[in-house]
C-alpha cells in the first residue's frame, strides 16, 4: 500500500442516477476516489447524498451510468467487492444485548479474513468496554464499536455516512481522530456529512452535492478560494431601518471590486482574496456615502460560504 | 457444513433468546404458571356444584322446612335464600342456576332458569330429581354405577399438549418475525447487505435459532407437566417430537411472512395479535371444540393451530401414530409452504 494519495483510482461512479416514483433523488453524479484518499460528500440533508452512497455501497443498483470499485462492478464481482469495503450506514441500531466482543465477533465472522477482534479493541481503544453491553455505552462509544464493525475485515475502502451526526464535540473529535489514522493507513473513504467543518477538516478532496448533482468539487482550500475569494468582510451600518440592498446597490456603483457581496441577515458580507488591504477603502466609500458603520469583522472563507455562493441558502437551514 | 457467520448468527439468536426476560418469560414461565393454576383448578374427583335460589312464602312450615334441610345435606347443592324481588337479578347475573319457588304443603314446586344455559339445565335436573326423591318417587328401573378412570383423561391431561401447542405459536409467531422488523427498523439488515455473507444466513438463523427455543419449551412444559402432574405420554415421544418441530416451522414461516416488509414494530404486533388472538380462542387449547356449531367448526379445522393441538393430542393421549395424522400433517404442510413461498416473494431488506 502507498503512504501517499495515489493517482490510481479505487472508485468510479460515472454519471449514475436514480429516482424513486419519478422524483429524481440522483442525476448524473460522477465520483471519482483514489488509493489513500479521503473524498467528502458535502450537502444539506436531502441532497441525495445517502442515495449515491447507497448505489456506491452496491444497496441500490443505479438507474443510469456505472460504478467501478476495484476495477470491479458489483453485478459480476459483488462478494469481492464486499470482502474489501467497509460502510458504516446512517442511523443504524447494533444489537442492543450483545457486548462489544460479541458485536465484533458477529461482524467478523461475516469475512473470509477478519482481523483479530482484539486488535481492533485496541485499536478504537475500546478494549476495557470489551464486555460492556451495547445498551450501556454512550453515543459516541457505540459509533466507535460501529466503525469497529466497518473496520472489522481491514477494508480498502471505507464508506462513512455521516459519522458524527448526534454525537457531542468530544465524541465528533474522537471520530475525526479516528478518521484521521485511517488516512494515515493508506485507507481510501467516501465520507458524507453535513458538517462543513468535518469536511474541511478529514477530506482531501471535497464533492458539493445539492438536489442530485455535484455542483462544486475540489479541496476545501481551493474551492474557498475560487467560491469566496479567500475571505468574508462582513459589515452593518446604524441607523433604523437600514435598507442594505440599497446600499450593496450604492457600494458597487463606486467599487466594483465589492461587486461580490451577499446580504445575511440585515448585513453585508463581502468576498475578497484579502480582507486586510480592501478594509481601508471600503470606509472610505461608506463614509462618502455618508453611512456609518456599526460594525465591521473580517474572517476567513468557510465551506458554508461556498455553500451560500453556489446555492444561495445556507446548508444548516435547508 | 454451517458456515462461520451462520453459527455466530445462530449463537446470537439464542444469545438474545437468554438475555430477553420477557421472552423467557412468555416461553418457559407461562405455559407453567397456566399449568399450575388451571392443572390445580381442575383437578382431582371434583363434581360439579349448583348454585340455586330458594324462595317458600313460609320456610318455617314443617314440610318446606324438612325438604330445605334435605337439599342442604346435598354437596352439589349450594342454596341461597332471599327475597323475591331479588332472585331474578341473581339469575340474570349468573350467581345462581335456577330459582326455585317451594309450596310444599300443596304439593307444588315451580323453576326458574334458562334452558338455553347447560348449567341452568342441569342444575334444575338436580334440584327437581332430589325433591321428587324426597316426596317418596321410587325408582322403577334398578341402576347400578360401574365407574372407570381413564388414564390421560384429566383437564391437565387435555390442556398440557394445548399448552405446548399455544407456546410453539406464539413463541415462533412473535418471536421470529418480531426480531426482523426490528433489525430492519434498526438498518441492521441493510448493514448486513454490506457485507459478504450470505443474507438468507440470516433467514436461516432464525429457523435453526426457533428449534433451538423449542427445545427449552418443549422440556420445560413437559417435565413440567410429568413432575408435577403425572403425565401419561400414551403415543411416541418421536411421533410428538416431530410434529412440535412442523408446528414451530409452520408457525415461524407465518411470523417472517408477517414480518416481511414491516419496519413497524407496534403494527407487527398488532398484526400478529390478529392473527394469533383467533386460533388461541377457537383452536381448542383450553376446551374441546365438541359444542361448536358445525359451520364455525369447519373453519375452525382450517387454522393452522388447530392440527397441532389435534395432533399433539391424539399422540400424547390417544397414542395415535404420527402415520395415522395425515390430515393434520397436510393442513400443516399446505401452511408451511405458502408462507415460506409469500415470505419469500415479500421479503425486502431495507
Amino acid at each position: 500500500m502507498p503512504d501517499v494519495i495515489g493517482n490510481e483510482p479505487i472508485l468510479v461512479a460515472n454519471k449514475i442516477a436514480k429516482s424513486f416514483g419519478g422524483f429524481a433523488a440522483v442525476s448524473e453524479v460522477s465520483l471519482n476516489i483514489n488509493i489513500g484518499e479521503c473524498v467528502a460528500l458535502l450537502g444539506p440533508n436531502g441532497a441525495g447524498k445517502t442515495t449515491t452512497c447507497e448505489m456506491l455501497e452496491g444497496l441500490l443498483e443505479p438507474d443510469k451510468g456505472n460504478i467501478q470499485i476495484f476495477g470491479k462492478e458489483y453485478r459480476s464481482s459483488r462478494k469481492q467487492i464486499l470482502e474489501n469495503v467497509g460502510v458504516q450506514l446512517q442511523e443504524t441500531t447494533l444489537y442492543k444485548k450483545y457486548t462489544v466482543k460479541e458485536t465484533l465477533q458477529l461482524f467478523a465472522s461475516f469475512y473470509p479474513q477478519a482481523q483479530p477482534v482484539e486488535e481492533v479493541l485496541r485499536w478504537l481503544d475500546l478494549s476495557e468496554k470489551a464486555n460492556a453491553r451495547i445498551e450501556t455505552l454512550s453515543g459516541g462509544l457505540k459509533q466507535r464499536v460501529y466503525l469497529g464493525c466497518a473496520l472489522i475485515h481491514n477494508p480498502k475502502l471505507l464508506f462513512l455516512d455521516e459519522p458524527t451526526t448526534g454525537l457531542d464535540p468530544q465524541a465528533r473529535r474522537n471520530i475525526w481522530d479516528v478518521v484521521e489514522r485511517l488516512k494515515n493507513n493508506s485507507k481510501s473513504v467516501l465520507l458524507t456529512t453535513h458538517y462543513m467543518e468535518e469536511a474541511a477538516k478529514l477530506a482531501d478532496r471535497i464533492a458539493i452535492i445539492d438536489q442530485g448533482r455535484i455542483i462544486a468539487e475540489g479541496s476545501p482550500e481551493s474551492l474557498i478560494r475560487e467560491y469566496c475569494k479567500g475571505e468574508i468582510i462582513n459589515i452593518s451600518f446604524e441607523g433604523e431601518p437600514v435598507k442594505v440592498n440599497e446600499i450593496k446597490i450604492k457600494l458597487i456603483e463606486r467599487q466594483a471590486e465589492f461587486s461580490d457581496a451577499d446580504i445575511i441577515e440585515n448585513s453585508l458580507e463581502i468576498s475578497v482574496p484579502n480582507a486586510g488591504s480592501y478594509i481601508p477603502r471600503l470606509i472610505r466609500t461608506i463614509d462618502q456615502l455618508g453611512l456609518k458603520i456599526k460594525s465591521l469583522t473580517m474572517r476567513p472563507g468557510t465551506l458554508e460560504d461556498v455553500f451560500i455562493k453556489l446555492t444561495g441558502r445556507s446548508i444548516i437551514n435547508v | 457444513m454451517f458456515s462461520k457467520s451462520l453459527v455466530e448468527m445462530v449463537k446470537g439468536r439464542v444469545r438474545e433468546f437468554k438475555r430477553e426476560p420477557s421472552a423467557m418469560f412468555f416461553v418457559v414461565l407461562m405455559p407453567i404458571i397456566w399449568m399450575s393454576i388451571l392443572g390445580a383448578a381442575f383437578s382431582g374427583n371434583r363434581n360439579e356444584v349448583f348454585s340455586i335460589a330458594l324462595f317458600s312464602s313460609d320456610l318455617k312450615q314443617e314440610s318446606n322446612n324438612s325438604l330445605y334441610q334435605f337439599l342442604k345435606d346435598d354437596p352439589q347443592l349450594q342454596i341461597l335464600i332471599g327475597e323475591a324481588n331479588e332472585h331474578s337479578s341473581w339469575l340474570k347475573g349468573g350467581k345462581v342456576s335456577v330459582i326455585v319457588k317451594l309450596d310444599m304443603a300443596a304439593k307444588q314446586v315451580e323453576y326458574h332458569y334458562d334452558p338455553n344455559n347447560p348449567m341452568s339445565s342441569k342444575a334444575r335436573m338436580q334440584v327437581n330429581d332430589k325433591i321428587q326423591k324426597f316426596a317418596g318417587r321410587s325408582e322403577v328401573v334398578k341402576s347400578k354405577d360401574d365407574t372407570v378412570i381413564i388414564t390421560g383423561s384429566r383437564y391437565i391431561d387435555f390442556l398440557i399438549p394445548g399448552l405446548l401447542a399455544l407456546t410453539i405459536l406464539t413463541s415462533s409467531l412473535f418471536g421470529t418475525g418480531m426480531t426482523i422488523v426490528v433489525n430492519r427498523r434498526d438498518n441492521l439488515l441493510k448493514q448486513y447487505l454490506t457485507t459478504p455473507m450470505n443474507p438468507y444466513e440470516y433467514i436461516i438463523s432464525h429457523i435453526i435459532g426457533r428449534f433451538i427455543i423449542l427445545i427449552v419449551e418443549f422440556a420445560a412444559i413437559m417435565v413440567f407437566g410429568i413432575v408435577v402432574f403425572d403425565f401419561q405420554m400414551q403415543g411416541r415421544w418421536l411421533d410428538y417430537i416431530l410434529i412440535s418441530i412442523l408446528g414451530s416451522a409452520v408457525f415461524a414461516a407465518i411470523g417472517i411472512l408477517a414480518g416481511a416488509r414491516s419496519n413497524n414494530a407496534s403494527a407487527y404486533n398488532g398484526k400478529t395479535n390478529l392473527i394469533a388472538l383467533p386460533m388461541m380462542m377457537l383452536s381448542g387449547v383450553w376446551y374441546s371444540r365438541a359444542g361448536f356449531p358445525n359451520w364455525l367448526a369447519q373453519i375452525i379445522d382450517y387454522l393452522p393451530l388447530t392440527p397441532l393441538v389435534d395432533s399433539l393430542r391424539k399422540i400424547a393421549l390417544e397414542g395415535v401414530s404420527i402415520l395415522r395424522l395425515g390430515p393434520e400433517i397436510a393442513v400443516l404442510i399446505v401452511y408451511l409452504v405458502v408462507a415460506t413461498i409469500f415470505a419469500k416473494r415479500r421479503f425486502v431488506w431495507f
